[in-house]
């Protein structure tokens, strides 16, 4: 090929020009001919060199420049706040600690966490009387849960349990605000008349069981699952009814009371005694694009994009999502910051039930069912499965052996493919004491363990997660499952083979 | 020990002022080996944020266009593996691995833009017009070939005969610049 000729055929493959055929000869002659290469390599860089000058040609001309010195100054009261918000936290504990420091008053309410919950008591004290201490409430105690999940007994026997994000206020022995949150409140007989109050409703108790949402923005609801409450809106006109069991309410802007479709799946009613479940979406509910976490831990899923909930045949309500980025479909988990602590001593675990479409491999590389990280970056933990062979394939961060030396993830791979359209149990072990990982399809280990070589022995970076997409910023139409998915478990540890064949069945 | 060793913020501004600095060479690393493909600009978008995940694992002093290369011809393969299941045409993995192992240029983007600006301006105003033509988005040589009252095809002979003329130009600019 002459030199004219060759660089006329690069020209037209750069533009998209030249045919198939010609491409084939094109090829034939860049691979015997370092000189036509080299050419190549030139001309290659003057296309994109074109390309990127015009294009920032284009871009300046229809873009407002904001001066480097605002982006700075925007950065710097950035910092500010964020040092603020540091200082302020440290004041709060100390007004915390200060309390402690104090004998107690008679606490009327005593109260424990799931693990790794974040919250921060206040207490409002008249002159000359005495804070409670420790985990403990008064009246004019104020609790905001900021992460996980609280379990409260009052004296008088009423239970409440709370899911962050959650502000509430003791108000009397029989009275409380919920002035923000997710709450389930069993009330004993000896204590009838107990009242819950919220920014637009007062639930008093006829001796019951009873749930309420009050949601920042929404219209708060009531749901009642034993015995009957009364309920009054504050809103505008107001309206009182009395609710019996099986029966739920949403106040509008108007305040009056709208009967819904009664829901208790929606409210966690106890802390787990699960060991090691740190989170288990059933997607059994959801409200408000919340879906509950039935592990009691409070890391409720919040449904993104077209993700919704759908009756299954076989296994009643999962989690329908697209796969497409366009949709951006995709559960997103929250709140799990202190997880990393207990991954860092024993490992984890994760497993899920999926039917994945049979068109979803078009295109696609890689489906996360689930994956754990920090937000923008690549998950730590992750299953999913591959496209190209059905394998369900995991990632752990970490290293091993005859890895790429730049790389940082370990893949576990299995050596059985997935069916489409098939509900299928897959799961993924990581045993940080061992050193090793495992896949499992049906309950069956998948091959041999995939040894990994921990990086450091400090706390992964786990600060949230997703079911149905990557954590991280490859936000491809090749990085999302299209299917159904349901029942999602996360353990923080591993799980015996015997145990994951027990939940496949 | 922690997992992620932390970051120096002197090292974090070399590191970014390495991927910047790199983007052109980078960018024609990818092109050249996905023929032009519409999905280099998600290639370079997706081999940026491997390059920004690892970050930590860069030794400062040590070859970035080399790493990122490395990473890049990851990203191309995977995009290569999708496009052959789309039925689209590709490099064969040999001319891949043949093209992802030839010594990069050793130019600056800094300076082969430079060099083209200088070239550009030798050429006379009609063929800057259609080198605009085919590179400003938004516009096409058939827009141009009906404004000057020409065919496309002939167009592109001279739109092809003008950017060889600019490949020997910016050649013998770089080549005579001064050490």
């Amino acid at each position: 090929m002459n030199p004219s000729d060759l660089e006329s055929k690069i020209l037209q493959m750069l533009d998209g020009e030249l045919p198939a055929g010609e491409v084939a000869a094109l090829e034939v002659e860049l691979l015997a001919n370092a000189g036509s290469r080299g050419s190549y390599q030139e001309l290659v860089r003057l296309h994109s060199t074109l390309e990127v000058r015009h294009e920032s040609r284009a871009t300046i001309a229809h873009t407002k420049i904001v001066p480097i010195e605002r982006i700075m100054a925007r950065q710097r009261q950035r910092i500010v706040k964020v040092a603020l918000g540091a200082t302020a936290a440290i004041v709060l504990v100390s007004v915390i600690v200060l309390s402690l420091l104090k004998v107690p008053d008679a606490p009327i309410a005593s109260f424990r966490t799931s693990p790794g919950s974040l919250f921060t008591i206040t207490h409002e004290v008249a002159d000359g009387e005495e804070a409670p201490v420790g985990q403990e409430l008064a009246v004019g105690s104020r609790l905001r849960l900021q992460r996980g999940t609280l379990e409260g007994v009052f004296k008088s026997g009423v239970r409440v349990v709370v899911e962050a994000p959650c502000d509430l206020r003791v108000l009397a022995g029989d009275r409380v605000a919920l002035d923000e949150g997710v709450a389930w409140f069993e009330v004993p007989a000896k204590a009838i008349g107990f009242s819950v109050e919220t920014p637009q409703l007062t639930v008093i108790d006829l001796g019951t069981a009873f749930g309420i949402y009050a949601i920042a923005g929404e219209g708060h609801e009531v749901h009642v699952t034993r015995g009957a409450v009364e309920v009054t809106s504050h809103v505008e006109v107001g309206e009182a009814q009395t609710l019996q069991e099986g029966e739920a309410r949403r106040v509008d802007a108007l305040g009056e009371l709208h009967e819904i479709t009664f829901n208790v799946d929606g409210f966690t009613v106890a802390l787990s005694e699960c060991d090691g479940l740190v989170g288990h979406w059933e997607f059994e509910t959801h409200s408000v694009g919340l879906t509950p976490d039935s592990s009691g831990n409070g890391h409720s899923g919040r449904l993104q994009g077209s993700a919704e909930i759908v009756t299954d045949q076989e296994r009643g309500n999962v989690i329908s999502l697209s796969g497409l980025r366009s949709k951006g479909d995709a559960v997103d988990i929250d709140l799990i910051r202190e997880i990393p602590t207990l991954l860092a001593h024993r490992g984890a675990t994760l497993t899920a039930w999926i039917k994945r479409n049979s068109d979803d491999s078009a295109g696609h590389w890689f489906g996360y069912i689930v994956g754990l990280g920090a937000s923008g970056d690549i998950p730590v933990v992750s299953l999913g499965i591959s496209d190209a062979s059905g394998f369900v394939t995991g990632f752990i961060e970490g290293e091993t052996e005859g890895e790429a030396e730049d790389s940082d993830q370990v893949m576990v791979v299995g050596d059985t493919a997935v069916v489409d359209g098939v509900w299928t149990h897959v799961a993924i072990t990581y045993d940080r004491v061992n050193n090793e990982a495992i896949t499992y399809v049906d309950g069956a280990a998948q091959g041999s363990p995939t040894d990994i070589t921990i990086v450091g022995d400090g706390a992964l970076d786990w600060s949230f997660g997703k079911i149905g997409k990557t954590t991280d910023l490859s936000d491809r139409d090749d990085r999302f499952f299209g299917g159904l998915i349901d029942d999602v478990r996360l353990y923080d540890r591993p799980l015996g083979s015997d145990e994951i064949h027990a939940l496949s069945r | 020990m922690p997992f992620r060793k932390k970051e120096d913020p002197a090292e974090l501004q070399v590191y970014v002022k390495l991927m910047t600095k790199n983007q052109g060479n980078l960018r024609a690393f990818i092109i050249s080996l996905m023929q032009g493909s519409p999905d280099v600009a998600d290639v370079l978008q997706e081999t940026n944020a491997v390059l920004w995940q690892k970050r930590h694992k860069f030794e400062i002093g040590t070859n970035f266009l080399a790493w990122a290369f490395k990473i890049a011809r990851y990203e191309v393969m995977h995009q290569r593996d999708r496009t052959i299941r789309d039925h689209r045409l590709v490099f064969s993995a040999e001319m891949v691995e043949v093209l992802a192992g030839m010594d990069p240029l050793e130019e600056s983007d800094e300076e082969v833009m430079t060099a083209l600006d200088a070239c550009l301006a030798k050429l006379t105003e009609e063929k800057r017009q259609l080198v605009e033509a085919r590179y400003t988005p938004g516009r096409s040589l058939e827009q141009q070939a009906e404004q000057i009252g020409s065919s496309p095809g002939s167009l592109r002979v001279a739109l092809h005969r003008i950017r060889t003329g600019l490949k020997h130009c910016i050649k013998l600019t770089l080549s005579s610049r001064p050490a």
